[in-house]
């Protein structure tokens, strides 16, 4: 592998912890929590969880859209998190983001030209008289016709939004991309059109993706590695084969058995020995003491037998447990 | 159903489309139309002057005189002009009002909602304050202060109407702020400026439309109720509201005097009450909020 | 499988618009067998909600007009009155939707809420009402039932909540529920939980369901028969394992092509269906998925009939080939 073009180190999103004035005191919310991983230039790393485990909150801080109240992000050796305003802002056109909600993300108000020429504009990519040109070829670039850029986004479908989301994202030259859910709010026979148009692009522009989606099986397709997340910390990071052949972390293994496979027989064969996890996530408000699955881990008292661990109580390190493969859990330490 | 095909309609196409369905808010287009032709042409459209006297035709009866159409008042000016007159008093006062509350009202809550705290810590106290005390209260106490007149009445009234705009701007700056796609702005990199006046403020305007759009009628009453107490506009210019007033000592027997400024008054009002409402579900059609 | 239970016959339901006539259902014909689980699978506007949803009357009777006939229990459903209608939604048929904060009341205890069918179509008293509800509430699994009966909806997680609602769905003994993609709004380790649910209730109530999703992955593992809807029209109705292994309508092969699958992985990209659906007030007068369809030809000008491959296995293609 090549070099890391984002470095992530000790990052953490709190929210709620200035408490306003007369405001009373507030809950802390540990949206994000201590979380380290690097992404290299050229591939996609992939990001799942299940909602609220804090996988768009690590997203929307890599590209410092919340300034995360701890840690680092390197990009290209640039701390982001150390810059302010304009230093920032001159920045941004350098890595971009695919939204989930094609619908929430397109100001309603203005046409598909001005969308995807405002970070021309911004940024002074191209001289004025040409953005409009530009425009169009990038409309072209994600499937779309030049004829598009004076319409509303309104008057367009939810998969045609997302490629106008998406060539926003191109229209400032980036080369860092994180899609937060780019396809979850699209009909099944468009996710793939967005999925391939994605990859499609990752070649030809040379893009890295984060690319972030609660459905495994997406994430598996596209990603070269894949992290899985849960409750605002990384549970287990590897190659996407590895994730599915070889799942280490507990909860790795349940969130795989509890996806459906769109195959009866097989279907019928993984009924048998399927890990229903019991109970719900807890609260980011007041997680676990020790680990954050400790609540739900099937494994725990495999723990404490053969390691005399209690994993309520102790938290485990995140660690290399085979070259490449990391996690968080006490059965590999 | 996200099924119906992608329309070729634009917001306002869309709109109008609405508007013109809607056969209470053309009534309300049109009744404000004519005021303000009324208003605007007063000089051309007017038989005589406002001001002009005819101490030998005191408190004649519509009809009585050929001349005189709807009669004269207590000091023998004509009826008809002087209510003709009284259209541009009102549309004079009612419409500096909103404009003078949009123009203070609009940036001060934008910016309150936008950048938050401190600024929008004292504006929200201000405009909770204002709220609180009763706004015709107020308008008088600063009446008594400046003294009458027209432009008195502009500022007393507009220094109690500039806070429903602002807080109405502030309210839906905070929710558009959350939107993902003034989130989408800043990941572009575009300034705080650029997100306030290109993504907040044109998905903003249409509650403040409405808002101003239901502002015009209250602003009338107000003007008419201070001129009926004899705060508002001097002698001699016409106001709707002065007329019914002075007629109080008359009305038992020229009924006209209170009767006709009264329908003028009543007829703006459900003018502009159609037209907002018209407006409103035009420019908003999911949220029936009432400004 | 037993007996008929359900019987919908050539059932359109189309919309007045200002825009023109939306034609959400055209036509579909399905039944469905005592303790059997029918899946309609579909994308957003292929009719797959409406089409149930007009069973039970739910879209008000002045903004659809409703065509054909849905035989349930010897009686046309969509004959009868109003109030009869009402005393057979929540009672021989139960409804759970996507989203089960809007569909449970805020304001009351969720036990009241269970309560509240029961007493409203059996008529018996509130201190049994209550006993049952509590039964119901740990059939669906909730944990301490007699404590959580007095607590409030927003008190409960979405799984726990769409348990609820199941609960509330069962409390007369339905003959058929009804489930409009109860999990879509539910992660996979909760969706997991709500299936399991599903089928231990089959089996140990002996209810029929007809499971309305977009989730070709649920529907492997859950349906015993799948209708593919497109564009208000059943294109494909099969046993599960048929059409899994045996897809025959174009648009059944795109989907499955089109889904990434977690157990194979390729570096091949995904076999997207081009376009998009047709336009429902404009509605095509050649098969509705000419446009889309990658083996078209002359014959599929005109909107293709019904063919019966096996028994069990109806397709509406030009092209089917026959095993």
């Amino acid at each position: 592998m090549t070099e890391p073009i984002v470095q992530v180190k000790n990052l953490s999103m709190h929210f709620g912890q200035d408490s306003g004035f007369l405001k009373g005191p507030q809950r802390v919310v540990k949206a994000v929590d201590n979380v380290s991983l690097e992404v290299f230039e050229g591939e996609t790393l992939g990001l799942v969880g299940e909602s609220g485990c804090g996988k768009s909150t690590l997203g929307r801080s890599i590209l410092q859209l919340y300034k995360p109240t701890a840690g680092s992000v390197h990009y290209r050796g640039t701390d982001l998190v150390q810059l302010e305003g304009k230093a920032l802002r001159k920045m941004r056109n350098r890595f971009q983001m695919i939204y989930q909600d094609p619908y929430a993300s397109l100001n309603p108000r203005m046409k598909v030209a001005d969308i995807i020429g405002e970070p021309m504009y911004i940024h002074q990519l191209h001289p004025r008289s040409e953005i409009r040109a530009e425009v169009e070829k990038t409309l072209e670039m994600v499937g779309l016709a030049r004829e598009f850029a004076d319409r509303y986004p309104h008057e367009f479908s939810g998969g045609q939004r997302q490629r106008i989301g998406i060539a926003r994202a191109l229209a400032a030259q980036p080369d860092f991309i994180v899609a937060d859910e780019p396809i979850s709010a699209l009909d099944v026979s468009i996710q793939a059109q967005i999925i391939n148009l994605m990859r499609n692009l990752q070649s030809q522009l040379k893009l890295t993706y984060l690319f972030i989606a609660h459905d495994l099986a997406v994430v598996r397709h596209i990603s070269d590695r894949m992290a899985v997340m849960y409750l605002g910390k990384v549970m287990e990071l590897t190659d996407s084969n590895s994730i599915y052949e070889d799942p280490l972390h507990p909860y790795t293994q349940s969130l795989l058995s509890a996806i459906p496979i769109p195959d009866p027989e097989k279907e019928r064969e993984r009924e048998a020995n399927r890990v229903l996890l019991e109970g719900e996530v807890p609260s980011p408000e007041n997680p676990p003491k020790g680990c954050a699955f400790c609540t739900r881990c099937p494994r725990k008292q495999e723990v404490l037998k053969s390691k005399q661990i209690d994993c309520s109580t102790q938290a485990p390190q995140f660690t290399e447990a085979k070259p490449g493969h990391w996690t968080a859990c006490h059965l590999y330490t | 159903m996200s099924t119906f095909s992608p329309t070729r309609r634009s917001f306002l196409k869309d709109a109008i489309r609405r508007f013109s369905q809607n056969r209470l808010a053309l009534l309300g287009l049109f009744l404000v139309g004519f005021i303000l032709f009324l208003a605007i042409f007063a000089d051309l459209l007017a038989p005589f002057a406002y001001d002009r006297v005819y101490f030998d035709r005191v408190l004649l009866m519509p009809m009585e005189h050929p001349e005189h159409f709807l009669g004269t008042d207590e000091v023998g000016r004509d009826y008809l002009s002087r209510l003709i007159y009284g259209a541009r008093t009102s549309m004079t006062v009612s419409l500096s009002v909103q404009l003078v509350a949009l123009i203070i009202g609009l940036p001060i809550g934008a910016l309150a909602g936008y950048f938050g705290g401190v600024f929008d810590f004292v504006i929200s106290r201000i405009i909770d304050i204002m709220t609180a005390f009763p706004a015709l209260l107020f308008t008088i106490l600063i009446i008594s202060v400046l003294g009458g007149g027209m432009l008195t009445i502009i500022v007393a009234l507009s220094i109690t109407s500039w806070i429903v705009i602002a807080r109405i701007t502030r309210a839906q700056i905070l929710t558009l702020r959350e939107q993902e796609y003034c989130t989408a702005a800043r990941g572009i990199g575009a300034s705080e400026w650029r997100i306030l006046f290109r993504h907040l403020l044109p998905n903003a305007m249409s509650p403040i439309l409405i808002a101003v759009s239901f502002g015009i009628p209250t602003a009338i009453f107000a003007e008419a109720g201070l001129s009926f107490l004899g705060l508002g506009v001097n002698d001699p210019i016409a106001s709707w509201g002065k007329m019914v007033g002075t007629s109080n000592a008359y009305v038992r027997v020229y009924w006209h005097l209170a009767l006709l400024p009264t329908l003028a008054i009543a007829l703006t009002m459900l003018g502009f009450s159609f037209l907002g409402d018209g407006l409103r579900d035009a420019l908003d059609p999911k949220q029936k909020i009432r400004a | 499988m037993g007996d008929t239970l359900l019987e919908v016959e050539d059932l359109h339901v189309h919309f007045p618009t200002p825009d023109g006539v939306v034609k959400a259902v055209n036509g579909i014909s399905y039944s469905l067998a005592k303790q059997e689980i029918l899946a309609i699978v579909g994308e957003s506007g292929s009719g797959k909600s409406v089409g149930v949803l007009s069973l039970l009357r739910l879209i008000p009777d002045r903004d659809c007009h409703l065509r054909g006939s849905v035989h349930f229990e010897g009686s046309d459903l969509l004959q009868l009155s109003d109030v009869e209608m009402r005393e057979l939604r929540g009672n021989r048929i139960a409804m759970v939707f996507q989203d089960p904060m809007t569909s449970l009341n805020p304001v009351l205890r969720i036990g009241d809420q269970i309560q509240e069918s029961i007493i409203e179509h059996q008529g018996i008293s509130e201190k049994v009402a209550k006993n049952r509800a509590i039964e119901l509430l740990e059939l669906v699994g909730i944990p301490e039932a007699e404590k959580r009966y007095r607590h409030y909806p927003h008190q409960f997680s979405g799984g726990m909540r769409q348990r609820i609602m199941i609960a509330a769905g069962l409390a007369c003994e339905p003959s058929i529920l009804i489930a409009d993609e109860p999990t879509t709004a539910l992660d996979v380790t909760i969706q997991a939980q709500i299936i399991d649910l599903v089928k231990k209730l089959r089996r140990e109530i002996g209810m029929s369901v007809i499971w309305i999703t977009h989730d070709l992955g649920i529907v492997a593992g859950l349906a015993d028969r799948v209708a593919v809807m497109y564009a208000g029209k059943i294109v494909e109705f099969a046993p599960v394992d048929e059409l899994f292994k045996n897809p025959q309508h174009p648009y059944s092969k795109g989907l499955l092509n089109s889904l990434p699958r977690l157990d194979t992985r390729s570096e091949e990209p995904l076999e997207a269906i081009e376009g998009f659906p047709p336009n429902l007030i404009d509605y095509p007068t050649t098969c509705p998925f000419l446009e889309r369809c990658s083996s078209r030809t002359e014959q599929c000008q005109t909107p293709p009939a019904q063919q019966a491959l096996t028994p069990s296995h109806q397709v509406w293609c030009h092209h089917a080939v026959k095993v």
